[in-house]
This record gives structure tokens, sequence and C-alpha cells, in this order.
């Protein structure tokens, strides 16, 4: 069971990294696109401007959940770092029951909101409105999915292997 | 005033329990809901608006940018410049220093890339000269936060979207404080390798700086394309960062024939992690700016600064106050998002502009880069130079006097941001 979730959670972290640098290069090419188009083809671009805006907002909420994954959002871990091992532990999973808590009220209310936009149309692209409301449920999921595997698999990571293995601390990352 | 008391006391204690900032800023934020019954589709639909902005595109282009000159062997020619045309002076790795960062703030916009940059390649120079490691990182740190400031300058499209100014006068409005900073920096620099007799380098002949000079000369037209593209209109601010890209891209691989395209998906998804976590701030801080907008605490602040007879002066050393203290324990994107609409229709009531408005409001965020407790430039700079933080600490004081005195000039000398905008007619 541990080993499935895992395996989920390592396949989804690499599917979400090689979405990032595809979203990013997407939109690099669609923002050049129309400085050519507007000194050399004189072509509108209004949809494209609309499009990469489309993709960031794609892309931001895709890396929020890759950054939910490694523990990677932005701390300021001063009073962090000055707590014994077990009560950073503690807090951890605090923090993770607080992102769990704005994750589900997050996506509770952005399913409603799609519901409420689902008939209106963007003005350039035509798209439909659902598509700029997708990406939090997007994230919701994900990162709800994430924070339950780090419980998951807590207890095996944190338990010794050797007689070594039981000093080190679980490292966390902040930036 | 209630419901920002609230919401300041739970994200200043979730905060301190070291949950993440957008975290700690969507829960209380979800208090302010819950106690004050705002409808949760607005949480949603503000947080989504607040990251549809063609303007804050430009925030992974600057970031891309600054990661592919740094791998496209970009950076590290400009230094090898700056120390051959520098040799001659006592100390001169401490004004290599500040031109790097110099040039680095002309096309990656982040301080904290910066920092990190430069001080992986600078420190190392200036122990070699005799400075202590405490003081090149406390130095490095504090020559960083030109990143923010010389254009382009990922707070400065924050504030000009949030303020709805133009990012482009932003831009050409920073660069006369940017360049007194680095004076005034290379000056303390200057007086220190003085005073602690440092050696020169020695003599590097002028036709090996012609040299150096013609290898570095397309890196070094980074920044004049981008003030070109900012005084010309060629270009938005968004456009520009993807020009730049490009640009990078070509002079790392074509001209310098060192940039590695099996390296770039690995920094795509770099920049756009570094994006996510800003913009995810961003989105949050929308709808807390929207909550503090729609119950009327701009007009209440006005109201109280009105009775209490200030005046500009007055009320611009309340704003240096509020942002520095702001900067010291906050992320510059939420205290941004959130304290600019509370004090910029004060700031032009008062008759004060705008664009000298942000400056201020960004110089006081970036001195918190570099202030204990906290300071992230400083973390980063101590991490790479192994000198003790106190150390760091006690020789950072002394810089981080002379950027306020600086930021101090600038406060009360609106000409040195608004001069430049003004005789090159920036619309």
């Amino acid at each position: 069971m541990i080993n499935v979730v895992r395996r989920v959670g390592e396949t989804l972290r690499a599917i979400l990294r090689q979405s990032l640098a595809a979203l990013l290069a997407m939109i690099i090419v669609l923002v050049f696109a129309q400085v050519i188009a507007r000194y050399f083809t004189h072509i509108a671009t209004h949809h494209l401007a609309e499009i990469s805006r489309l993709l960031m907002i794609w892309m931001v909420f895709s890396g929020a959940a890759l950054l939910v994954a490694n523990r990677d959002l932005i701390v300021i871990d001063v009073v962090h770092q000055a707590l014994s091992g077990r009560a950073r532990r503690l807090l951890t999973v605090a923090n993770d029951f607080l992102t769990v808590v704005l994750l589900v009220f997050l996506g509770i209310h952005t399913w409603q909101l799609i519901e409420i936009a689902s008939g209106k149309i963007a003005p350039a692209s035509g798209l439909s409105y659902v598509w700029f409301y997708l990406p939090p449920i997007l994230f919701c999921v994900l990162g709800t999915y994430f924070i339950f595997e780090k419980l998951v698999t807590f207890r095996e990571d944190a338990t010794p292997q050797t007689e070594t293995d039981a000093t080190i601390v679980p490292e966390e990352q902040h930036s | 005033m209630t419901m920002l008391a609230t919401l300041s006391v739970v994200f200043f204690v979730l905060t301190m329990m070291a949950a993440p900032v957008a975290v700690s800023m969507g829960v209380s934020a979800l208090v302010v809901l819950v106690v004050w019954g705002t409808p949760g589709v607005l949480f949603a639909q503000k947080i989504v608006n607040g990251i549809d902005s063609f303007p804050l595109l430009a925030i992974p282009f600057f970031i891309l940018c600054a990661t592919i000159m740094n791998s496209g062997g970009i950076t590290t020619r400009v230094i090898d410049l700056f120390a051959s045309a520098l040799g001659r002076v006592r100390g001169s790795s401490g004004i290599v220093n500040v031109g790097t960062n110099v040039f680095l703030s002309g096309v990656s916009g982040s301080a904290v890339a910066d920092a990190a940059a430069s001080g992986a390649l600078l420190i190392p120079e200036m122990k070699k000269d005799g400075y202590s490691g405490a003081f090149a990182a406390a130095f490095t740190a504090c020559a960083a936060v030109l990143g923010p400031i010389i254009p382009p300058s990922i707070p400065l499209v924050i504030y000009g979207v949030i303020a709805q100014v133009s990012i482009m006068k932003l831009f050409l409005g920073a660069y006369v404080p940017g360049f007194i900073i680095a004076a005034a920096l290379a000056a303390y620099v200057s007086v220190v390798a003085r005073r602690k007799d440092l050696p020169a380098r020695g003599w590097t002949s002028w036709r090996e700086i012609g040299r150096k000079f013609r290898v570095s000369a397309w890196a070094l037209s980074m920044p004049v394309l981008l003030m070109l593209g900012a005084k010309g209109g060629l270009f938005t601010v968004t456009e520009l960062g993807a020009v730049l890209v490009f640009y990078a891209l070509f002079v790392g691989w074509v001209i310098h024939r060192e940039f590695e395209w099996r390296r770039f998906p690995a920094m795509l998804t770099d920049a756009a992690l570094q994006t996510a976590n800003i913009m995810l701030i961003v989105g949050i801080s929308s709808f807390i700016a929207y909550l503090i907008v729609v119950n009327g605490i701009p007009r209440d602040i006005q109201a109280h600064l009105k009775a209490a007879e200030l005046g500009p002066h007055g009320f611009m050393l309340l704003v240096n106050v509020v942002f520095l203290v702001a900067g010291i324990f906050l992320d510059s994107t939420p205290a941004t998002i959130i304290l600019v609409p509370i004090f910029l229709p004060s700031a032009i009531g008062y008759g004060i502009d705008p664009v000298h408005f942000g400056l201020v409001v960004v110089l006081n965020l970036m001195v918190g880069l570099v202030h204990p407790p906290i300071g992230l430039n400083l973390l980063i700079t101590q991490a790479i130079s192994r000198a003790p933080m106190t150390e760091v600490v006690r020789e950072s004081l002394p810089l981080i006097a002379v950027v306020l005195a600086v930021l101090a000039l600038i406060t009360y000398v609106p000409a040195t941001v608004l001069w430049l905008p003004s005789i090159l007619g920036t619309p």
C-alpha cells in the first residue's frame, strides 16, 4: 500500500516537473510571437496574450502543488530552527493539517465558481472560463494527495533502519 | 480595523509557527471569511484574478534570464572584465562585487538570485584580497539589494500592477537611486580596503582590458537593450522579458558557446517553481487586499493621518518605518500587495508621486533582506562564506546604515527618482 502511494506520488511529481518546463517554454514562445507579430507580420495577437495568461495560471497552480510536495513553499523558519526534533515534527504535521484545510476550502469554493462561470467565454480566445478556474482544483487535489503521501510514508521514513540512521532527523526544505 | 487586527494576528502567529507564508495568509483570510461572512467564491475568484495579469508574466522571464546568464558564461566574463579594469585599486574585489551586482541587477530583478550568483563567485575573491569572510558575506548581501532596485525588478513589476502605475516609468525612476546606492557601497568598501591596507592585484594592460571588453560586449549590451526598450516604448515589460530570454540564449549558445541545452528543461522547471512560489502569495494577497479595500480600511487610515496632521514629510517617515518593519518580518510580495492599497491613497492625498512612493516602498522592503534577524540575503551569503552568523550580522550593521542614509535621501529628495523619467519623457 505504502509503496503504491509513494510510486503514484513520484509519477505525479515527474509529470508536474515536465509540465512546468513545457508550460513556461510555451509562454515564452507565445509572448515572443507577439513581438514578431507586431513588428513583422502586423497581425492582431490579443488571443495569444490571453492564452499566455491562461498558461501562467496553470503553471502557477501546478508549480504550487509540486512546492507543497517538496515542502518548498516560502517559510520564515526562525522559531522552527530553535525547536527540538520532536517539536519540529509536530509543527510540520500541524502545518500540513492547516495546508489541507486551506486546500479543501479553496477546492470547494473554486468548484462553486466553476459552476457559476461555466457558461462564460473569454473575450479574445473564445475559451470557456472553466479553463481559467480548473488549475486551483488541480492544485487542491494534488496538494492534498502529496500531504496524504507524506503522512502515510512518514512512519516508514522516520523508522531507523540501522543504528547510524537512528541519529538522522528527516530533512525538511525551507526557503 | 478589528478585521485588520484579526488578519495580522492570525497571520503573524502562523508565520512564526513556520507555516508557509501562502498558507498563513490563506488561513488568516479564511478566519476573516468565516467571522465576517464574506462569500467563499470571492476567495477563489480573487486568487485566480490576482495571478491572471499580463505584466506579471515578466516575473518567470527575468528569473529564467538570470539562470541562463549564469550557465552561459555571461556573468563570469563580466566579473573578469571588472576585475581586470580595477586591478590597480586596493582591495578591488569589493568594487568588482558592486559592479557585478549592478550588472546582474540589470538583467535578473531578484536580490536573492543575485546574492547567490555573485556570492558564489565573489566571496572567495574578496577573501583572497584580505577581506574577512564575515565582511565579504555582509557586503555581498547588501550589494545584492541592488537587484530589485536597478531594472528589471520583480518587486517594481508587482508594485506597478497593484498601484496601476507605468512599470516602465518605475524602471526608469529606479536607475538613479540604484546608482546612488552602488556609489555609496563602493565608497564604503574603498575606505575599508584603505583602512585594512589591502594590496592591489596589479596592472592589466589596456590591450588586455580591451580584449576582455570585446568578449563581454554582448553581455554588457543587455542592460542597454532593456533601457532602450523601456525608453522607446518598443516592448511592454513582459515582451521585454521574453526578448531578454532569447537574447541571453543567443549570447550563451551562439556567441560564448557555453550554454548546454540538456540543462534547459531543468532551468525552465526551476524558474517556473520560483514563479509559482511568488505568484501563489500574489494571488492570496490579492484577496486580502480586496478585503482591506472593501472594508474601507484605507479611508479610515487616511482619516487618522489627516487628524494627526502629519504633513508629507511626517507621512513619508511613517511609511519608511512601516515598510521597513514589514520588510524585516514579511516577504516583499505580500507586504507590497497588502500595505500599498492602505497607504497609496494617503500618499496621493499628500501630493506624493506614486512612482516616487513605489521606489521608497521597494527600497524599504529590500533592506529587510539584509536586516537581522531574518535577512534572507545574509543567510545565503553566510552559508557561502561559512563565517559565523554573529560576525556577519555585526559587519552588516554599518552597511545597512549606508543603505538607510541613501534611503533617507531618496525619500526626501523626490528628484532622485523623478528626474530621469521626466527628462526622457516617459508617458
